[in-house]
């Protein structure tokens, strides 16, 4: 690319707040830029299993979004690609980006997975929550777009069976980062979330015991296409007799900095327990909570179904975790329901609910404040909430804060809109300033106004 | 040369600059990728025997069972491997066809 490309809008990350905004931009005639540092959109909704709390197929959701986004004409889309700084000049932002190598060219692959079956290397595969394996050579997962390998370098022992293997030529070894800018006249922030720290509390193992999960782990188990094929323990496969989530392990803890809710961890664990239910009936299942927050349509007759199932709720504070020699957890709980009383129990696995932080400190690469929380500021929460202090730049989902998939999509909506209107402006602003001036400069007609003037 | 021969000669002359360019990373990933190959012998040579679970495996491999299970979950995902039934609580696992045998 020798000239800098010219977008209407620019979006950063496309997890599903930013594939809906460049769907709901394009959808109006506006040129959109999705800006994606993964190999794949999709972000992390891809991986989930199911969504509450209608338990609907989440790859059923973003699959086609993420479709729409690949064949929409109006969307360009560059994933593997880091936004490094985001300015203003004049009426536009520019950005710089950088293109990481895939070391495979994007055209010429077909996504035939030859590389990869005959890639020698095997690695822990971050998708599948580092319970699984993938190749050095490889396609993220199965519904990955672009559906384009990739190589990964760290782990490359340079053997060249993925050369020899492509059948079109795509393997190119000797490709580079590239760092290429782009401009647009708006931009919306939809950088995401990560979750809090698994080892963070030492009090529930540090992340040193095995048979305590993240979330999101747990999502790969339960999901059709996860790395055991079924719900097994990760230490030695074990299929489990007894699971507990353990709620507010990363949220609601000045101890760990974050003192707000995430406001997903009830429903996704309730959720994950109603599908536990499902694939492992007669396991017990245990959710150790301080106070379930079920707070949107449908929520709370999600709660009363999982209880009716047969779920257990115990209200406690869980004290401590601590790993036994057969690799179950004990935990150490004092029940709230029953006057502070101390109570013991082993499970097979046991999962944190682990809380939401941002997904990045936007303050250095965009400019962006944030709120005490760490999240994108949004100076007028109530009234346009997608609005952040930079004039032009909008943001959408969990940039903004924790939020669940509803709301993600809902504000991914209105952060288009706003951005919409915002270059709707810009655009009748330098209309307006050209005709003004080609007035000045070239028109009769105006010479005659000076003249009548 | 064949324009074949022309493209494996260019093919390892690109190998060779590249493992000049990061000798490290490079003599890191093939020290882990033999050690990983020598561990998916000694659990194909035990499958051969016929199925058996996680903590069997990486009790005859002598291996962590959290390490077992991860090959098992490699050489499923690459249709190595598939379930055959239970053994109590645990999955009992076999080599496909193709694979008995090998190695």
């Amino acid at each position: 690319m020798s000239e800098t490309p010219r977008f209407d809008a620019l979006v950063i990350g496309a997890g599903i707040a930013g594939l809906q905004a460049a769907v709901d931009l394009a959808d109006q005639g506006f040129k959109v830029a999705i800006v994606e540092r993964d190999p794949s959109i999709g972000g992390a909704m891809i991986a989930l299993s199911k969504v509450f709390p209608t338990l609907d197929c989440a790859s059923c959701i973003t699959t086609p979004k993420m479709a729409a986004v690949a064949r929409h004409p109006n969307i360009t889309t560059f994933t593997y690609t880091e936004v490094l700084s985001v300015g203003r000049a004049g009426d536009r932002f520019v950005a710089s980006v950088l293109s990481k190598p895939r070391y495979v060219d994007e055209e010429a692959c077909i996504g035939c997975r030859k590389c990869e079956y005959a890639c020698p290397v095997e690695v822990v595969d971050e998708f599948d929550g580092r319970l699984g394996a993938r190749r050095a050579a490889y396609i993220p997962f199965t519904t990955a777009i672009p559906q384009t390998a990739l190589i990964d370098a760290d782990n490359c022992t340079l053997c060249g069976a993925c050369v020899r293997a492509c059948p079109t030529d795509a393997v190119v070894l000797d490709q580079r980062p590239r760092e290429w800018q782009l401009e647009a006249t708006a931009v919306v922030a939809a950088t995401g979330w990560k979750l809090t720290p698994v080892g963070a509390k030492p009090q529930y193992g540090g992340g040193e015991i095995t048979n305590v999960l993240e979330p999101t782990q747990m999502e790969r188990l339960l999901a059709p296409h996860g790395p055991y094929g079924r719900v097994i323990r990760p230490s030695d496969g074990k299929i489990p007799e007894s699971v507990a989530y353990v709620q507010c392990a990363g949220s609601r803890d000045q101890t760990l900095g974050v003192s707000y809710c995430s406001r997903v961890c009830c429903m996704y664990a309730i959720k994950q327990a109603m599908l536990l239910s499902g694939s492992l009936p007669i396991a017990d299942i245990t959710i150790y909570y301080m106070d379930i927050r079920a707070f949107g349509k449908g929520y709370e007759e999600f709660y009363r179904s999982a209880q009716a199932m047969g779920i257990e709720f115990v209200k406690g504070k869980v004290a401590r975790l601590t790993e036994n020699d057969d690799q179950s957890v004990t935990v150490r709980v004092e029940r709230l329901d029953q006057f502070g009383q101390v109570e013991e129990r082993r499970h097979d696995l046991v999962v944190l609910s682990l809380g939401m932080l941002p997904g990045e400190d936007v303050r250095q690469r965009f400019d962006l404040e944030v709120a005490e929380d760490g999240f994108v500021m949004t100076p007028q929460p109530k009234d346009a909430p997608c609005r952040t202090t930079v004039d032009g730049i909008f943001v959408a989902g969990t940039a903004s804060g924790p939020k669940d998939i509803v709301d993600t999509i809902v504000e991914a909506g209105a952060a288009a809109t706003e951005a919409s209107l915002y270059i709707s402006k810009m655009i009748a602003a330098a209309e307006t300033a050209t005709a003004a001036s080609s007035a000045d400069v070239t028109s009769p007609a105006a010479d005659r106004v000076e003249v009548k003037v | 040369m064949s324009p074949a021969a022309d493209s494996r000669q260019e093919l390892k002359e690109l190998l060779k600059r590249l493992r000049a360019e990061r000798p490290t990373i490079v003599e890191a990933a093939t020290t882990r990728s033999n050690a990983q190959r020598a561990t998916r012998r000694v659990i194909k040579i035990e499958l051969a025997k016929g199925p058996a679970t996680v903590p069997a495996l990486a009790s005859a491999c002598s291996l962590p069972s959290a390490d077992a299970l991860w090959h098992i979950a490699a050489m499923r995902k690459y249709g190595e491997l598939v379930e055959n039934g239970q053994d109590g609580d645990y999955c009992l696992y076999r080599l496909t066809p193709n694979d008995e045998g090998s190695d």
